[in-house]
């Protein structure tokens, strides 16, 4: 929550902050409509929501664009983290793979 | 076992089409690292490429280049680890309970509401940019990491390989309910590990 510099901003702020779910009830949310679609009266209230709270906002594009990130290819970026096989297990998976006859 | 050191002279045409040495050649890493990330032991990981490759080799006959070689690798590899977590059952260890007990996190104020200086800040350098970086990687690899294995079976199934809900239920026997507790604690742990590793950030306001 922020502090509005005047009176109105302040009322407005207030009202919204009053008739919408904490924020700590919005990130919950967010991370809900990412799995199921959520009811209307939900999605609005989180849009309005976001209209006071540059936080709320800020965690549902980091978290989408977390998501974006997670999903992209490896090879598309500079993902080099992780593994590779040892010249070992190299070996061990092409014995394994010999026919057997 | 037979370890023939001379090819045989005449290969039978299903052999030179099931070339498992050549897979693993060209795809062995990569199906390596992606076993690797979602299951996080390097033994299991490296099981689960040969019982993909033996599949392969069992049924490349009805793969019939519908699609590149190495997205039907990764196919059968997905299965494989969907088995695999199957397997494991729903064991719910002490970690986990620690990580839910977190919940309720330092980043809010008694009535619910971000503490300011806590909350999400403004990340620089910014998603395209960010993504161009190794270090990038290597703090969202550390993070994922730190997730107790449970959920990030969950996280995985659903975040990485886009699995819908229901099917992540299904395979890992879990209801709906828990699956987005699991979820949303995941997510909000990996932003605010984030955060901390990798993006330096500052805080702001909307009015």
């Amino acid at each position: 929550m922020i502090e509005p510099n005047n009176w109105w901003k302040t009322k407005i702020v207030m009202f919204i902050a009053v008739h919408t779910p904490k924020c700590h009830d919005i990130t919950r949310l967010i991370s809900q409509s990412m799995d199921h679609p959520l009811a209307l009266r939900a999605r609005f209230s989180m849009r309005i929501h976001y209209l006071i709270c540059a936080w709320c906002e800020r965690y549902r594009d980091q978290l989408l664009f977390l998501r974006q990130a997670l999903r992209t290819p490896p090879r598309e970026n500079a993902n080099q983290a992780g593994g590779t096989l040892s010249a070992d297990a190299r070996a061990r998976l092409k014995i394994a793979m010999q026919p057997e006859t | 076992m037979n370890q023939p050191e001379v090819e045989p002279l005449a290969p039978s045409p299903v052999r030179s089409h099931a070339d498992p040495d050549r897979w693993v050649d060209e795809h062995g890493d990569c199906l390596y690292r992606f076993a690797l990330t979602r299951v996080r032991k390097e033994e299991v990981a490296e099981d689960l490429v040969q019982e993909t490759l033996l599949v392969a080799v069992r049924t490349h006959e009805k793969f019939g280049g519908r699609s590149s070689e190495r997205s039907w690798l990764v196919g059968i590899l997905k299965n494989k680890i969907c088995d695999y977590f199957r397997k494991l059952g729903r064991e719910t260890n002490f970690t986990d309970l620690e990580f839910f007990r977190d919940e309720h996190s330092d980043k809010f104020d008694s009535e619910d509401y971000w503490i300011h200086e806590r909350g999400p800040s403004d990340w620089k350098p910014e998603g395209e940019e960010a993504m161009k970086r190794a270090e990038f990687w290597q703090a969202l690899h550390a993070c994922l990491a730190r997730l107790p294995e449970r959920v990030a079976q969950v996280f995985m199934l659903r975040e990485m390989d886009d699995m819908p809900s229901k099917e992540v239920c299904a395979t890992l026997n879990i209801s709906e309910a828990n699956l987005w507790v699991m979820l949303h604690r995941a997510r909000m742990a990996l932003r605010e590990g984030l955060e901390v590793q990798f993006f330096e950030g500052q805080g702001g306001s909307k009015l």
